[in-house]
Formats: structure tokens, sequence, C-alpha cells
């Protein structure tokens, strides 16, 4: 057992780290700016800058020299200048790019000043006929089109902390133009900031609470717990229920009737449950809150729509690991011997289908953490699917991140245990 | 056991579902949806063709909440547009999601499924480590977290559905495929010299093509639940009347008894999925009765 | 908003008077202002006393009394850089010193805090004095904005970046439990009693963030809520078109709050675009062809149309600026002025394509509204496309400049025209706040010479003027003014404010329960 249980473990990594980088990917792809997002659109480029230094963004995704910098916000000639219309005599050319005649020297126009004491790199689309010093690098004469990219070494001082470009020759032209923060060690990336801050239990700050997300995690567990526990049992107990129903009566009008009814309640979308059980039994009738989660009495809703709607598949799924046990020899023999159905249902084929019921309930057990996302968002229960809906249509991405982290990682542990249960159970499988 | 002991030829299985007597009216009612669909797509190709505004999106300010009856047979919403005409965009984009979802889904999965039945060893580890990445992840999540960094709208739909319910058919595949490796039509076409691919999907595959009927239809309608509860929350469809979109839009006057466009949707989607799964349910007894209830949504 | 019933500042807006008014809050009366308008003095009230909270060690949580040090040393707090508050905007080059204040705040030490400020000092334990580079008229608005809310150090020391959850003022309210973006429970301040303040009427009041509008709604309908907005869907059932509430629900005992918002939202074109802002014509052509009447319809009249940038309620509005009415035939002229006959280009034969962008996405009122400006495009035979995005995703276009064409609203900070025309100054293009990155340099120079002005007609004049040079190069087309409207029921006191910091204190319930 325990060299099967050090097996199954080990076997957990790799789906653990999977889970990591996929999520890892999925999320740090996703568009808009947490900056952005978190300091309002009154704040300046610098201040946008500051905070993604602070929280890691402006590194390289997974591996690299080179992360994003805000410094040089304005970088397409295809349309306008834009602030690089302060540069005297420069004009831009209608095939897409920017045409300075020389001898002249000019600044960058930089949003802020460059970080002190930082590397940059700024890579250049350029033709000119002379060579061009930038800052304390040189630029070669190019008479056509070439790529080049420069170190920046931003000192200390506020001068040695602007780009100046010393153009020699008569004439100037740049096509594209990109700066970009070198980084001090490929492996500075943001997978490795992630990585670092996850293994101290750090799941990143959502931007738009402005707080960390482990705290808005912790606060959101009770009430989805609450809310879920009451569905998976009730639901559980209710159909387990009918299952035997229908196991007892098999084939005869009662199973059929369930099953037909499993089917239709099956095929009711949730929205509909949810939109109908608000406005008739909440709204019309006033049995119930319509929305908020004051007391105790605000869940009976939600718990009772979530119920009704799992109910159909589950009795379905129970009553199929029934029947599968009502088969088998032993149960035949039980009837040869002239067991009461009633005795035989209970005493010899509720035990045995256990097993499947409980691993079902086990690997069930994840989705009590995330909750039912609809549920909570429109009864407004104020758990983790509230949370992560929110998130999604905020496009907080270290909340939802970290939520569908935790939830796959249990997930994973879950069926562990549920492995274990039958290894527990069956001894043959340890040997598989 | 010989190579034709396989499953029931396709024509057999249309038969079969032709002969129940529910199964016959379930094919009836997605016949006429699908007839619905391809009228909505047309309408709507016809009115970008003619460069127009589609009559489901005129709005009629002077028509709003009018309730069923001669000119909108059944009724029309908060801007005066014809509910009926929006239902059948709406079926138009439900079959959209549920075909465009699983011609992601299906491919993706029928291929690593047979590869990893098929060769076992390392490329079974790899493909399974695959999909037990992927099936810890929780599902619905999982696809509105797609959707969000793909962005709304339909493409964030079908990529979201699309990439993350490969994993049922994947392993259903898998599994047959395994059972089938060692068969002995397997053993004496590898005599034969046949190579690996040809063996898989010439003779393999068509004998576990029933797999995949299933599997189809037990996720078409859990594509269409999933587009109805996105576009609901605003993440799915954007600027067409998805029956979502619908739902939402039709709960803002129900208290004041605007009961049509609710009722109508509700009764839409609620007959497509119900038709869905009895064929599901038929489809699996006449075709493989071991087969369980795996994938839901 | 929520957290001015928390805290004060030392003036205030007057509850009841229109047009609005400032009075004196913590300061015992309005500010000696010097002749050349750069140095304003405050003498605070005394006796004024924080809540009570366990950052006061050296009373044992008693609340001490607020003293001048408090007031300079809040505003000291948003300029500093590590605080990164979204307030600086306010106090930007305006006051003596406080500028290399900030660039003082930067590093990684903590902030000195008993650096001197030049223009921001405490003469004595209950007068402030506030010197300015420039003047600066619109700092007293920007006084009683919550930006200049009064906080202890101790608390913010005490609490470090907890701070704010914790917070503690001399405001009416306190908060008692705090959910974000889901609830906020508010108990009464018992120092506001003990500073010698008329007691609030509410004990407690509990706000509730629900997204959904038909949610919102029945919630009303069935007395969980005590106030709430009317949504555009619900309005024609519940709002008649004089703006008097329908007869069902005054008998319910349900009141109706009318007020003309300080917001426009508006159609921007991106001057920066190749298409649109070098042709006027066709700005003037899409401004004509937006149909005002059905625009109105459409938001059941709960929406005026400003006919300049300056919205109704400021001076320097004038309700016959507008230029562009609705008239299609005119916009058709105008489209083919502008070098697109019948909305073609006429080198391609293709009909004019343009992007609309939204920064939201889950909003159907919006997405109507969205609708409809399409169609009105689409009559005079321009294609517009509509994209719908998230916030932060919107936002970095704009400041990209990437976005053709946008729709945004702008909310008044303060009841003063400088706050819209500031809009288009050439200066504040994107990233800055001219997010259309309009550039005229007339404009810049009249607008300069126009904000340092007092109040008083040759402002005003000069308002008139910027407004009517932006209706003629309509880097806009204004969409609506709506009007806030506010159903309450089982409170009394309410009144509709544009500003309502910390008015709560005026409300007392009729019958009981929360918000």
């Amino acid at each position: 057992m325990t060299r099967f249980l050090l097996r199954r473990f080990l076997h957990m990594i790799p789906t653990v780290g999977g889970v990591l980088l996929i999520t890892f990917i999925l999320f740090n792809l996703v568009g808009g700016s947490p900056a952005l997002m978190t300091l309002g659109d009154k704040a300046t480029p610098l201040q946008l800058e500051e905070f993604d230094e602070v929280r890691g963004f402006n590194r390289p995704l997974l591996f690299g020299w080179r992360g994003p910098t805000r410094a040089l916000p304005f970088t397409d000639f295809t349309q306008s200048l834009g602030p690089w219309s302060a540069w005297p005599e420069a004009t831009l050319d209608s095939r897409g790019f920017l045409s300075l005649p020389g001898p002249a020297t000019v600044e960058l126009p930089l949003a802020f000043l460059l970080f002190p004491n930082a590397t940059y790199e700024l890579k250049v689309r350029y033709r000119s006929d002379q060579p061009v010093k930038v800052h304390h690098a040189m630029l070669p004469a190019a008479s056509d089109w070439q790529v080049q990219t420069l170190r920046i070494e931003a000192g200390d001082t506020a001068d040695e902390r602007r780009i100046r470009m010393k153009v020699e020759g008569t004439r100037f032209e740049l096509a594209e133009v990109d700066l970009f923060r070198r980084m001090d060690s490929p492996w500075h990336s943001q997978f490795t900031y992630y990585l670092r801050h996850l293994a101290r239990l750090d799941f990143g700050v959502s931007h738009s609470a402005n707080e960390p997300v482990i705290d808005l995690l912790k606060s959101g567990i009770v009430p989805t717990l609450l809310l879920a526990t009451p569905i998976l049992f009730g639901e559980l107990l209710i159909s387990v229920v009918f299952a035997l129903i229908c196991a007892r009566y098999r084939n005869r009008w009662p199973d059929r009737l369930l099953l037909v009814l499993s089917v239709a309640l099956m095929s009711v979308n949730y929205l509909v449950w949810i939109v109908a059980g608000q406005y008739l039994l909440a709204f019309k009738l006033g049995w119930f809150p319509v929305w908020g989660f004051e007391s105790w009495h605000y869940l009976l809703l939600p718990v009772l729509i979530g119920t009704l709607h799992g109910l159909g598949s589950n009795i379905r799924f129970y009553r199929t690991v029934m029947l599968d046990e009502m088969y088998k020899d032993y149960v035949r023999t039980a009837f040869a011997k002239g067991a009461g159905e009633a005795r035989v249902l209970f005493r010899h084929v509720l035990p045995n289908a256990m097993i499947p019921v409980i691993t079902n309930v086990v690997l069930s057990l994840p989705f009590l953490y995330t909750g039912s996302l609809l549920l909570e968002s429109f009864f407004g229960i104020p758990g983790l699917g509230y949370l992560s809906v929110n998130a999604i249509h905020s496009s907080d991405v270290d909340v939802v991140r970290a939520v569908v982290l935790i939830g796959s990682v249990l997930y994973v542990v879950a069926n562990l245990i549920a492995d274990l249960l039958y290894a527990w159970v069956d001894p043959r499988v340890r040997l598989s | 056991m010989s190579a034709n002991e396989t499953l029931p030829a396709r024509k057999g299985v249309w038969s079969i579902l032709w002969r129940g007597r529910l199964s016959r009216v379930c094919l009836l009612v997605v016949g006429f949806y699908t007839v619905v669909a391809l009228a909505g797509e047309f309408h709507c190709a016809w009115h970008k063709i003619q460069d127009t505004l589609p009559t489901y999106q005129r709005q009629q300010l002077d028509q709003r909440f009018q309730p069923p009856g001669p000119g909108h047979w059944l009724g029309t919403d908060a801007l005066g547009r014809d509910v009926g005409l929006r239902l059948v965009q709406g079926t138009r984009i439900a079959f959209r999601v549920g075909i465009i979802t699983s011609l992601i889904a299906i491919p993706i999965g029928v291929l690593l499924g047979c590869l990893a039945g098929y060769f076992r060893g390392r490329v079974d580890d790899v493909i399974v480590w695959l999909y037990t990445t992927f099936a810890s992840i929780p599902g619905l999540l999982f696809i509105l977290a797609i959707a969000m960094v793909v962005g709304k709208g339909l493409l964030g739909i079908y990529l979201g559905i699309g990439l993350t319910t490969w994993v049922g058919v994947c392993r259903l595949i898998r599994a047959e495929v395994m059972k089938h490796r060692d068969r002995p039509y397997v053993q004496s076409a590898r005599v034969l010299g046949l190579g690996h691919f040809r063996i898989l999907f010439r003779h393999i595959l068509p004998n576990v093509s029933h797999v995949i009927i299933v599997a189809f239809t037990l996720r078409f309608p859990a594509s269409i639940g999933t587009e109805v509860f996105m576009s609901f929350l605003g993440i799915g469809v954007q600027g067409e009347p998805s029956w979502g979109i619908m739902i939402n839009n039709a709960r803002l006057r129900l208290w004041e008894g605007v009961w049509w466009e609710m009722t109508f949707v509700t009764l839409a989607v609620f007959f497509i999925v119900l038709a869905f799964n009895l064929l599901g349910d038929a489809l699996r007894d006449a075709l493989d009765p071991r087969l369980q209830a795996t994938e839901e949504g | 908003m929520a957290i001015a019933r928390i805290y004060e500042t030392l003036v205030e807006y007057d509850y009841h008077e229109r047009p609005y008014r400032l009075q004196p809050l913590l300061a015992e009366k309005m500010p000696e202002v010097s002749e050349d308008g750069l140095t304003y003095r405050f003498r605070l009230r005394s006796g004024i006393f924080f809540s009570d909270d366990p950052c006061f060690a050296e009373t044992g949580g008693e609340g001490r009394e607020l003293v001048a040090g408090d007031v300079v040393y809040s505003i000291k707090r948003i300029a500093d850089r590590k605080n990164a508050s979204t307030g600086w905007w306010a106090f930007r080059s305006r006051i003596a010193g406080l500028d290399a204040f900030r660039e003082a705040s930067e590093g990684d030490g903590p902030t000195d805090y008993d650096l001197e400020v030049e223009g921001l000092r405490a003469l004595d334990r209950y007068t402030v004095e506030i010197t300015l580079v420039k003047p600066y008229p619109q700092l007293m608005w920007i006084l009683a904005m919550t930006y200049a809310a009064v906080v202890p150090r101790e608390a913010v020391e005490h609490y470090g970046a907890a701070f704010n959850h914790r917070p503690v003022g001399t405001g009416p309210f306190r908060l008692a439990s705090w959910r974000r973006n889901y609830r906020l429970e508010y108990h009464r301040n018992p120092a506001w009693e003990r500073s010698g303040r008329e007691p609030v009427g509410l004990n407690r009041m509990v706000d509730l963030v629900v997204a959904d509008p038909a949610t919102r709604w029945m919630m009303f309908l069935n007395r969980q809520l005590h106030l709430t907005g009317v949504t555009r869907d619900q309005w024609e059932s519940v709002v008649r078109p004089d703006f008097s509430l329908a007869p069902s629900f005054v008998e319910r005992g349900i009141r109706l709050e009318v007020n003309p918002s300080l917001r426009i939202n508006y159609i921007a074109f991106n001057m920066d675009d190749p298409v649109v802002g070098p042709n006027r014509a066709l700005r003037q052509a899409m401004t004509s062809a937006f149909n005002t009447a059905e625009w109105l319809t459409l938001h059941n009249h709960a929406v005026v149309r400003p006919p300049g940038p300056i919205p109704a309620g400021l001076a320097g509005y004038d309700p016959e600026a507008e230029r562009f009415p609705f008239d299609l035939d005119r916009a058709r002229e105008w489209l083919a002025e502008a070098g697109y006959p019948g909305g073609r280009d006429p080198q391609t034969g293709r009909r004019l394509s343009l992007t609309l962008e939204f920064g939201r996405a889950d909003d159907q009122e919006l997405r109507q509204a969205a609708e409809l400006i399409q169609q009105f495009m689409a009559r005079i035979g321009i294609e517009l496309n509509l994209v719908f995005q998230h916030g932060p995703a919107f936002f970095e276009r704009l400041e990209r400049r990437q976005a053709q064409m946008f729709y945004l609203g702008w909310i008044g900070d303060y009841p003063d025209a400088e706050n819209f025309l500031q809009l288009f100054y050439g200066p504040n293009v994107s990233p800055g706040s001219n997010r259309c990155n309009y550039r005229n340099e007339d404009y810049d120079r009249l607008f300069e010479q126009a904000r340092i002005l007092p109040d008083g007609p040759e402002r005003t004049e000069l308002y008139r003027r910027l407004a009517a040079i932006i209706i003629e190069d309509s880097p806009w087309i204004l969409a609506s003014q709506p009007m806030d409207v506010v159903l309450v029921q089982g409170v009394e006191g309410y009144r509709s404010h544009s500003f309502p910091y910390g008015m709560e204190k005026h409300l007392r319930l009729s019958g009981g329960g929360d918000r």
C-alpha cells in the first residue's frame, strides 16, 4: 500500500506541473494592463511602469533577456508622428517613416526618465548616410534599411536617464523603433516570479479590488461551502433514493417515469432554473429573498435550484450503478435463496454500490470549491464563483488564475483519494 | 472473431433510430431545428450580401413589447424587434457553436486518442499526461478563461469550448482503440506489412467510429448550454441574438408581465436539448450499451 | 463617494443650494484668499474628534482632536509617490513645493513627512495656509473632493497597507464591515456627536452592489432596498414624460428624485486617425446624422442631448450652441464634401467603414444604444463596426491612440466648465485626459487664459468661445447628458446631488432597516 501510495503520489507531479504551465501561459497572454486597471485612467505612464516593476509585469514571459517598458509609448509612424513631432524639422514620410534632416541633436520622446542604473535595449530600423550616436552607443551608417539593436545603460543623473541622438549626416530616417528593458538574467521572467511567489502561497494581487488574492479566496470559501455542501448532499441523498426506486421497479412504470423525468430535468437549462426560480419563488411569491447573503434563509433558494438542476443526471448515473450491481451473481443468488426484494436492495445492493457512489462524491468535492458560478453570481452569494465571474468581467487575471489553479490541484488530489479508496477496497488495483 | 464482427454500419444506425417511436420524433425535431438554423444562416448571409441591416436587428421603437399576435407571432422585444426572427437567429448561433466546437474538439480527441491507444508507450504517456492536465482544470472556468483571453465573441466561445472538451472524446477513443489493437484483424493487417497509420486510420478507426457519433450527440447539447450561459454572462456572443442574450433581455420586463420572449426562448432551448439527450440515449443503446454517460458538459 | 461618509474635508457642498455652492465643514468659515489669488488661509473648527480606534495608542484608543497638521499630512499623502494615489492629478503643479515633495518621496526608504512643503503649512493648531504657484480658482472644488479628505497619521502608520480597509475619520459614519464590490455596512460614528454636531438619522446603512438591473429592480419592489436608480427598461413604466412618478408607485409610498447629472457621454473621433482625424466635414456629417429624437426615445427621455461640451448647470452652458442638428440631407451633403458621396469611397467604390469601440461588454443598454448609433450611420451609408471589450483593454487602446472612434463618458469632478474643456487641451493628449487627441493652438491659448480667471462674466464668455471652437471642429459627437433619477422608499431627507459627499447624514428612516 505504501508503495502504491508513493507511486500514485509521484504521478501527481507532472499533472500539477502541467496545470501550472497551462494556467500561466493562458493568463499571461490576456490583454489589458493590470496597472492601468488598478491605477485608473488618470495615471501617468511612470506610475504604470512603477506598478509593473513592483508586480513583475515588465519581465519576459517565460525566458529571455527582454522585458517591455512604457518609456517609449509611441512607436508607430504609419499614421502620425505623435510626440515625435517635437523634433524640430522632423517630418512624416507617407511611406510610414520619420525623416529628420541633419545635423541635429535630438532627444527621444520618452514618457518618463529611464530607471536609474537600469539597462535598456533600443531596436531601430533606420537609414542614415552617416553614423549616429545614440546615448553612449553608435549606429553605423546604413544606405538601405537596416535593423540595429543598441544597449542603453541608464546612469544615475537625470541627464543620463534620457536618450539623446546626435545625427551627423544630412538625413536620418526612422521606420521602426522599440525600447525594451534588458533583464539581468534571462531567468528573471514572469514565470519564475510567479512560481517563486506561489511557493510562498502568494497568489498575486487582484487589480480590481487591490487586495491580495489569497485574502479574497479566504473570504470567499465560507459562503461557497455553505452553498455547495447542502447541494452536494441533498442531491446525493435524493438521487440515491430515486435510483433505488428505479432499481426496485426496473423497467416498470415508476422506473420509466423517473427516467423520462430525469431526462427532462437534464434538458432544462441551468439559466432557466435560476431565472424562473428567482422570478416566481422569490419575487412573485416572496418566499425567498431575491438577492444577497444576509442570513441563512438567503441560501434556501439557491440550494433548492442547485439540487434540482443536478438531479437529472445524478439519478441516471446512480441508477446505472445500482442496476450494474443488480445483475451480479451474488444478487441473483440472494434472490434465488428467496430473500425479499427490499432486503436484497438494502443489505446487498446498496452497500456494494456505495463504492462508485463514494468515488463519485469524492470526485465532485473539488467542485464544491469553485461552487456554482452561475448560482453565486446570480443570487449574490459572495463566494468563489461570484468572485470568479466578477474577475472574468474585469479581466482580473491573478484572481481567475488562482481560482483555476487551486481548483485543478484539488481535483488532482481528489482523484488521488478516489484511487486510494479503490485500492483500499480492492487490493488487486494496487498491482496494476 | 473476425473483422466483420464490427458494429452496425451507418445506414443501420439511422434505421434503428427511425424505427424507435421516440427517437423518430427526436430526429424530426433535430431536423426541424437544422432547417431553421439553415434558414437563419441564409437570412443572415442574404443581408450580408445585400449590405443591409438584417430584419431581426431592425428596431421599431413604436412597436416595443408587442404581445404575440398577427404581424409578430411571437411578439416583440424591448426595441420592437421580432422575437420569432431573433429566435431563428438564436438557433443559428446555437448550431454554429454545436457544430464548430465539435469540429475542433472531435478531431483533436480522435487523433490523440487513436495515437495513444495504438502506440502506447511514450506517446500514450504524453497524451495521457496532456488530457489528465486538461481534465484537472475546472471545466467551466477554463472555458470562460480561454474566452477571456481570446476576447469576447463567437471565436472565444468556439475556442473555449472546443479546446477543453476534446478530453472526453480522447479518453473514449483511446479505450476503444486499445481494445481493438490486439484483435486478430489488426494483427493480420500487421502481418501483411501494412503501415501503422494505415492500420490505425483505415482499419481500426471505422470500427470505433460509433464512439464519435455518440460523443457528438452528447456534446452538442452541452455546448449549446455552455454558449447560452456564456452569452448570458456577457462573455459570449456580441451584437447577435443568442438565446442567452435573449433570456437576459427578457428578464428586464418580466415583472410587468412581458412573458413571451422568456417563454419562447426557454422552450426553444429545452426542446433541442431534450431531443439531443434522448437521441444520445437511443444511439448508445443501439450502438454500444457499455458506453456510459461519462460525458456531461 | 462612500468614503466621504467616513472622512470629511475642509469645505463641503451645500446639500440644498443650486447651482452648487460650497460651505465650510471642517473649516470654521470660508478661507481668506490673498489679493493675488495665491494664498488661502483656513481656520479649522476646534473640538472635532476622530472616531475611537486602537491606532490612537497615546490616548488608549480614544479618538483625538483633529488639528491643522492633519490637513497638511493628508495632502502630502496624496502627493507621496509610494501611495500611487489616483488623486494626484488634482494637486499636480498647483501647490508650491508639493511637486518637490513628491520627487523626494521616490526611492526605497520611508517617505519623510516632516519635510517642509512651502505651500502647505500649519500656522498653529487650527490654522492651515495653502500657497499656490499660480492662480487656480478650482482649488476650492478640489478641497471638497474626497481626495482632500483629512486622515489621521496614526491610523495610516498603524494599519499600513490595510489602512484602506480600516478607515478612521471624523465623518458621520464609520465602516462596520466591508466586502469589496459586494457589500458595505456603516454604523453611526459616536465621535461625530462628541464633536458637538447634530446626531445623524440612521444607525446603520448597508450598500449592496447588485450588478444586474433586473435583480436590483425586483429587490426594490420587494422592499429589500430603500434607494435605487431606474434603468431604461423600467423607465416608461415608472416615470411619466413630465418626470413625475407613475401613480401605482406613488401609492406604494415611493418617491422620485430627479437631477441633471454632470456627465456627458460622447462618441469621440481619434484626431490622430488618418481617416476621421483630418476630415472635419466627415465628422460634421456624422454629427448631423445623429438622430436626436430616436436617441432620446431609446433612452426614454431620461437624457438630454447637450448642445456643446459644457453640460447644463454650469457657467458657459449655452442652450443655443448646437451647430449640426439632425438633418439627413445636410449630413449627406457634408459626407459628399468629405469625399464620400453616398458613403462610398469613389476611388475604391467601397462603403466607408469605421470602427466604434466601447469599454464595456456586459451592458445591455449600452449595447442597444450602440446598435442605434450603427443604424444612424447606416442611413447616410457609413458602415459602423461595433467593438465591445473589457475596460482595461479598451483604455489601453485609447492610451495607444489605436481606437478610431470610441464611446466614453466624462463625469465632472467639480461644477466648473474648466473640467470639461480641459478634455481638449493640447498638453493633455493621450495618455492624458484629452483622449481624442484634439490639438488646436488657438484653443490652448484661450484655455490657458480662461482657467486662471475667477468666476465671472469674462470667464464665462471665454468658456463659450472655447465651446464654440469644439462644436465647430466636432472631435466629439455629443450623445447624452443623463438625468440622475433615484427612487426612494422608506427614507426621508433624500435629495439628488451630483457630489453627494457624506450627504447621507441628512437621511432619516421613515420605516426601518437597511439601505
